[in-house]
């Protein structure tokens, strides 16, 4: 067997620098604006300990309980609530990736979200970077950024519009590799078809369980699924799992805002059919 | 008020964290990541989750990071408690990974870079994903956190949760076993 020599030791220790050195504050960045879409609208208030606030940006979360779809933010939202401020206040330093199309809802059915600027600022010319970034994007996908444009800017003349998606992935490099999709991301095409195909919305919630049997955004399926059915037009089918889902999460927070919700989209679907 | 949803437990979590002043004294969901995203992308990486994966992995450690704050002890070191999820994980990501057939870790290369030959420059981690593959779990994990992520050792007891001696021992152990292996690899003969 070879000895090890004080030279193996130097190569080792070599390696463990190169590896402490290694995660890059890109990597890191990419991770947070995977997560924002999932739950960094919800910033907790810097130097507030009431509860309040906090329970109420809890509706705030972008992919979760939010039933109102793109458009009928724009319809229905009305007037935001004078305590709107959420995270649109300005191109925030601490969080840069205002991502995709559910912060997007998460603005207009915000209730308060205190919104603080952070201390540890983000460098210019790193902000300057992911905003380019963003708007190459955009104009990659200009449907979605018309739509994310008029909704937003009622809300905000600062804000950017996002339209950061989820960068494709890289392509696996063997063929049968099938590359599992992230269960926030499959979730997440199901949440973008709601508007324009709810039939197919509907299909991938169903496929969800199948896909991912120990899956965690249950809750998050149910509200996409709910809304696919109400926008089908099957509001028994809608009042049915909505009823089931009351049952199943007593103890949601976002009972009476998904009711509310489900109750306006309901009537504007009854008062279409009259129409 | 129960708690549920993602954002109710994030929230909740958070809040608790705060009240104990442990960590930083408010911290946004935003620091929560910033601050820990790197050590959970390493942990991961070299717990043998590919660099492909790596991505949507870590953003799996986070979603059940986020959901369990309301039940995270906050008298507990936190670093030690993600370090738990990221293992659990990672160990059930290999599981899926084996069942897909997919060739995680390249086998160990023929030749390991050493200092001696190429400079540090050119050494790679990737051979180190390949011989921290070849440890078992405990000892691979005091290596990994001694030498990269540089824990105090009592820290890394109380994380794999082994007296402070026991750890000392794994990590000789490991060391050991590393530098065997660039040796083999890397006759100079």
């Amino acid at each position: 067997m070879e000895v090890p020599s004080s030279k193996d030791e130097d190569a080792l220790d070599a390696l463990f620098r190169k590896a402490r050195a290694e995660t890059s504050a890109e990597h890191v960045h990419r991770v947070k604006q995977r997560l924002h879409a999932l739950a960094l609208e919800v910033e907790t208030p810097r130097g507030r300990s009431g509860s309040g606030a906090l329970v109420s940006c809890l509706v705030v979360i972008g992919f979760s309980l939010l039933p109102a779809p793109r458009e009928t933010v724009v319809e229905h939202a009305g007037p935001p609530p004078e305590s709107t401020s959420v995270a649109i206040a300005a191109p925030s330093p601490e969080l840069p990736h205002v991502v995709g199309p559910v912060p997007v809802e998460a603005l207009a059915s915000a209730q308060e979200v205190p919104r603080v600027e952070s201390a540890r600022g983000v460098p210019e010319e790193r902000d300057q970077a992911l905003r380019d970034r963003r708007r190459e994007r955009a104009r990659a996908e200009p449907a979605r950024a018309v739509v994310a444009k008029q909704a937003v800017a009622e809300e905000s003349s600062r804000m950017v519009p996002s339209t950061a998606d989820e960068p494709a992935p890289a392509p696996a490099p063997v063929a049968e590799v099938v590359r599992e999709e992230g269960e926030a991301s499959f979730l997440r095409r199901a949440k973008v078809a709601l508007a324009t195909d709810p039939a197919h919305a509907l299909r991938i919630t169903d496929e969800h369980p199948v896909r991912y049997p120990r899956g965690v955004l249950l809750q998050e399926r149910e509200i996409i699924a709910i809304e696919a059915l109400i926008r089908l037009g099957r509001a028994h089918d809608a009042r049915g799992r909505a009823a089931s889902f009351r049952s199943r999460y007593p103890a949601s927070a976002h009972h009476g805002h998904l009711d509310a919700q489900i109750e306006r989209l309901l009537d504007g679907s009854t008062n279409d059919a009259r129409r | 008020m129960g708690v549920t949803s993602l954002a109710e437990s994030l929230v909740a979590g958070i809040r608790r964290l705060d009240q104990r002043g442990v960590e930083e004294p408010t911290m946004t969901p935003s620091e929560l990541v910033e601050s820990f995203a790197p050590f959970v992308l390493r942990t991961l990486k070299y717990h043998s989750v590919a660099e492909r994966d790596l991505d949507d992995v870590c953003q799996e450690v986070f979603i059940i990071i986020f959901r369990r704050l309301p039940q995270f002890d906050p008298g507990r070191p936190i670093r030690a408690w993600i370090y738990g999820i990221c293992m659990k994980v990672a160990a059930a990501y290999r599981r899926r990974a084996r069942h897909r057939r997919e060739v995680l870790v390249q086998e160990a290369p023929d030749e390991v870079v050493s200092g001696a030959s190429s400079g540090s420059d050119v050494v790679s981690t990737q051979q180190l994903v390949a011989m921290l593959a070849r440890l078992d779990e405990d000892k691979r994990t005091v290596l990994i956190l001694h030498e990269i992520e540089e824990l105090p050792m009592s820290e890394i007891a109380l994380i794999v949760d082994c007296p402070v001696k026991t750890a000392y021992s794994r990590l000789a152990a490991a060391r050991k076993q590393m530098l065997v292996m660039m040796s083999k690899w890397n006759p100079r003969r």
